[in-house]
């Protein structure tokens, strides 16, 4: 008996699968975790996500080793909204960062700060001002920005010396090199994409995608300035909106030539990052520390370049809301995910490949077993939500910055009950990579008080709801809630839910705090 | 499990005879000394001779040295071992499940959880006849204590002790005459509100002890209330004065339990009965300055003797590896080789004993909580390596103790020890999220929901 019980003990231990096989794959507990979150990058300007022209070659060989995602949405369309819901793993309304103003409560748990727990050095080089912290800035404004008291928790070197809307510097190559034999976990926010596009991009860069000198209407040359942005809507450049108009505005149209400048600088500003990553994948190379570090490269959101009227990210279209996720990590084999995934998936998947159960908080789940190759069960809708609401942020930079012509904008929006908007959970959007259902519940705010409105001089009516096939209609042109929206009950039913929960999270928060001052160039 | 290792398991279960029930058919008397502490235990290590009676069982049976309830009080805790299931899940978790004046609900099983079958249910399906004696109050048959039994006695005076329930349970057991039976018997005499009969005899009480207090439920119910106001400060003269008087009440429970013990022995009534002897929760004795129980989740509360004696078993072991209360139904069912069909099979949280008495069972993580008068809300969990983590959920606050290294729970750890509270705070929150609860999102309110009839005026 025992004889034959210990033969085939050995057997039944020769036919299982080896105890000893390696970890589930991208999990890699003595890696170091670089993410690189790059302001405003659409992934269909990358050459890795299919966009025709070569703005980023370097991005494309990490990407061709890694996993890339072809249907990462971000929670918000703002960029310190949508970071700080990245990094807590939780909606914008549950986390309590809702306007450019908040600061996390110390309770809420960020990815840097369990990381830090956990043994990792962190460090953040900042190149995008919505994290800003700088004795410069307050000389200039009398305050501290108050990014740092939510950005910089769980970070022990927390940079921002180079300069904004560029790329990191000298600071950031000595740290890597100081640094290479801990483990750490860097976050790069940067700045370069964003507008005004091509700001700080070498000259040689602009030439390449936009060799002639540009001769049209717009303000500038070589980049795209937000005073030209704010007055563009659906093909036309339009005048400033002065102190005492009362006319409809007459705008002259946008030309082709003057579309064309502002992709080439947009594209610049891509090229010019992606330079960088070739600089930095080069650094770690040269320091052996390519083959233990995991590469994490997104954006906080995208961008509407013309599609839907205007070049900014003001709205809940995919345009601004499907970013770029590429995750690089030993043991991860190199493929695309079709599914679905939110950016309060991030911090749950970043903590799994690090070997530390997720927090309990996130309302996010780990893909990286998706990333792996698993298919996913059950597509559920990821969630986004314009908050604050677009307008209320513009007129907390006119309240700073008073230039007359604003007054009557500024006027407009202080006839409504601006704190009620700010603590509220205006629009939001649910998607599960067929249907999206965009809920319009500022719809009353935005037919008195829209931008675009204000500017073309013609308010619209807002649907309660926008339905779009985004597999029939990807550039969300056709609405077809009032047609088919039982086809999205179950969109319908799932944002109800969410609208609940995340209403009942804002009840509970204070109204926000004082405002603060972002050092925009 | 691959075709290898199954095939092995086959051929070694194929020398076996199949697995029995240590005592099938067998009588079960689960005895509960209501608020006792495990560390005033003598065979525990506690060195006064508070528990010869028990101490004798723990001889001739298993000790468990590490048992832990799942709530710090009676109600949610004694539901807790009727139902195998975790307070959050029976919902009996304070005297009212609604608390507005003369509208009050008063919590009960049936109505908050139907779904739900007792231990007491499933032995009478069984065959058992079903005898509960009590000695009323957090035990009442109002709060869905008495389904099951065929005799519930809860009408004497709220804390009575065994001076009431033995005499009533031996008059049942005589009167049960060759059928099988579960017998719950349970006595207030150690808790703060009971009085021992012609006051305490201060058997333990230092001869010289010249304070205030005379052991009164009146004086103990003041400090309690003081307690939960605020920390209480006392001398250390009368911290021993309290813990002696606590002891004596121990010692005059576990000497009328003995005598208990002989009366159904001379009956015949022992001979084929397995004895489970436990308490629902401890004692505050001024270890965290405070006093009674309910408010907090420390090992004063938490920690409870339990004692198994099986007849014809092997004996005398003390198992230190952790076990919960949870564990007490699907232990007592496997014993006495009661059925257990699938519906039930997935209400039990808890796991058999039966393989830590044989020494096959490694020690678990307990969970419990409180809602204690909704005055707080606390969660926490003590792990098999000894580590005890607790939060406050109305606060925020977080606390982490090494038991090995500080068994009285001073020194927090939870700043110097964040790795360890991380890992431990989403073990804690996942055994919820498993039963169904997101505490995340959970509006805890604290409110005043009365558990004494003086409370919430």
């Amino acid at each position: 008996m025992i004889p034959t019980a210990g033969l085939l003990l050995a057997l039944g231990l020769f036919l299982q699968a080896p105890a000893w096989a390696a970890s589930p794959a991208g999990v890699c507990p003595d890696c170091n975790i670089v993410l690189i979150a790059i302001d405003t990058l659409r992934p269909d300007h990358l050459g890795c996500y299919g966009y025709p022209k070569a703005t980023s070659p370097h991005i494309d060989r990490l990407a061709a080793r890694g996993v890339v995602f072809d249907d990462f949405i971000a929670p918000a369309i703002l960029t310190p909204i949508s970071m700080a819901s990245m990094f807590t793993s939780r909606y914008p309304a549950a986390n309590g960062y809702t306007h450019f103003s908040s600061v996390l409560d110390t309770a809420t748990v960020v990815l840097p700060e369990v990381l830090k727990t956990h043994g990792y050095e962190t460090a953040a080089f900042l190149t995008s001002p919505e994290f800003y912290k700088s004795a410069r800035w307050r000389d200039t404004h009398g305050q501290t920005p108050k990014s740092v008291y939510s950005f910089g928790r769980g970070f022990g070197t927390y940079d921002g010396g180079t300069g904004i809307r560029g790329v990191p510097g000298d600071s950031f190559f000595q740290w890597l090199e100081n640094n290479r034999r801990s483990k750490f976990f860097l976050w790069l926010p940067i700045g370069a994409v964003h507008s005004p596009y091509g700001l700080n991009v070498p000259t040689e860069i602009i030439r390449r995608f936009h060799p002639q000198d540009y001769q049209g209407q717009l303000g500038q040359r070589v980049f795209f300035q937000w005073s030209d942005a704010k007055r563009i809507y659906a093909g036309g450049l339009y005048p400033e909106p002065g102190l005492n108009e009362s006319t409809a505005p007459v705008p002259s149209p946008l030309t082709a030539a003057d579309h064309a400048m502002i992709i080439a600088a947009y594209d610049a500003g891509v090229s010019y990052t992606d330079a960088f990553i070739g600089k930095f994948l080069e650094a770690l190379q040269k320091h052996g520390l390519d083959r233990k570090t995991i590469v994490i490269i997104l954006s906080e959101h995208a961008e509407d370049l013309g599609e839907h009227g205007y070049y900014t990210h003001y709205d809940l279209y995919n345009t601004e809301l499907k970013i770029p996720l590429i995750i690089v990590a030993p043991g991860l084999r190199a493929g695309r995910v079709a599914a679905t995934v939110s950016g309060v998936d991030l911090a749950p998947t970043i903590l799994e490949m690090a070997g530390i159960p997720a927090f309990h908080q996130a309302q996010g789940r780990s893909v990286l077993a998706v990333a792996a190759g698993a298919s996913q069960t059950k597509a559920a809708p990821v969630f986004s939500q314009r908050m604050p609401p677009w307008e209320l942020l513009l007129h907390d930079f006119m309240t700073m910055t008073p230039v007359p012509w604003k007054n009557r904008y500024q006027a407009l929006l202080e006839t409504l009950d601006l704190e009620a908007w700010k603590t509220t959970s205006t629009d939001v959007s649910a998607q599960d990579g067929r249907w999206k259902l965009i809920h319009r519940r500022s719809r009353s705010f935005l037919a008195r008080a829209s931008w675009w409105g204000f500017l073309t001089g013609r308010f619209k009516e807002w649907p309660e709801y926008e339905l779009y096939d985004l597999k029939a209609d990807p550039g969300e042109s056709r609405n077809l809630a009032a047609a088919r929206i039982e086809e999205a009950a179950h969109l319908k039913q799932a944002l109800a839910v969410f609208e609940a929960k995340m209403d009942r999270h804002l009840i509970k928060r204070p109204a926000t705090t004082p405002k603060q001052w972002i050092p925009y160039p | 499990m691959s075709r290898g290792l199954a095939l092995f398991a086959l051929l070694l279960l194929a020398g076996r005879p199949a697995f029995a029930a240590l005592c099938p058919g067998c009588d079960i008397v689960l005895v509960s000394f209501d608020a006792l502490q495990a560390s005033h235990v003598s065979s525990l290590g506690y060195e006064r001779a508070t528990t010869p009676t028990l101490d004798a069982f723990a001889r001739k049976g298993f000790l468990f040295s590490q048992a832990v309830s799942a709530a710090p009080w009676t109600v949610p805790a004694t539901m807790s071992w009727f139902t195998g299931t975790y307070p959050s899940e029976h919902r009996v978790v304070n005297k009212y499940s609604a608390y507005a004046g003369t509208h009050s609900v008063v919590a009960n099983l049936g109505a908050l959880s139907p779904q739900l079958t007792t231990l007491a249910s499933v032995l009478k399906k069984n065959g058992y006849a079903t005898g509960g004696f009590t000695g009323d109050a957090g035990v009442n048959g109002m709060f869905g204590f008495s389904a099951g039994f065929d005799v519930y006695s809860d009408s004497v005076p709220p804390f009575s002790g065994f001076e009431r329930s033995i005499p009533a349970a031996l008059d049942w057991v005589k009167d049960a005459k060759g059928r099988k039976f579960f017998l719950f018997l349970h006595g207030y005499d150690v808790h703060g509100q009971h009085a021992p009969s012609g006051g305490p005899d201060r058997r333990f009480v230092a001869a010289g002890y010249k304070g205030p207090f005379d052991g009164s439920p009146a004086q103990q119910r003041d400090l309690r209330e003081r307690g939960l106001a605020g920390d209480v400060d006392l001398a250390p003269a009368d911290v021993s004065f309290w813990r002696a008087i606590y002891d004596e009440k121990i010692a005059r429970a576990d000497a009328a339990f003995g005598l208990f013990v002989s009366s159904m022995e001379a009956m015949g009534a022992a001979g084929r009965a397995v004895f489970v002897l436990a308490s629902d929760h401890g004692t505050e004795l001024y270890e965290h300055r405070k006093f009674d129980h309910g408010a907090t989740l420390y090992d004063e509360l938490v920690r409870v003797p339990l004692v198994i004696v099986v007849p014809g078993a092997k004996a005398g072991a003390t198992l230190t590896e952790q076990v919960s209360m949870v564990d007490l139904m699907p232990t007592l069912l496997d014993i006495v080789g009661v059925e257990v069909d699938e519906a039930l099979r997935r209400q039990l949280r808890g796991r058999s004993l039966v393989p830590a008495m044989k020494g096959r069972q490694k020690g678990e993580d307990a969970y419990f909580e409180t809602d204690y008068r909704l005055y707080t809300h606390k969660r926490g969990l003590r792990t098999a390596d000894r580590w005890k983590f607790i939060i406050t959920m109305e606060t925020g606050r977080r606390e982490l103790y090494d038991l090995a290294k500080d068994p009285g729970e001073t020194l927090d750890l939870i700043e110097s020890q964040p790795r360890k509270a991380y890992e431990l705070e989403q073990r804690l929150f996942r055994h919820f999220k498993d039963l169904g609860q997101d505490l995340d999102e959970v509006d805890w309110v604290t409110a005043c929901s009365p558990v004494y009839s003086d409370q919430c005026r």
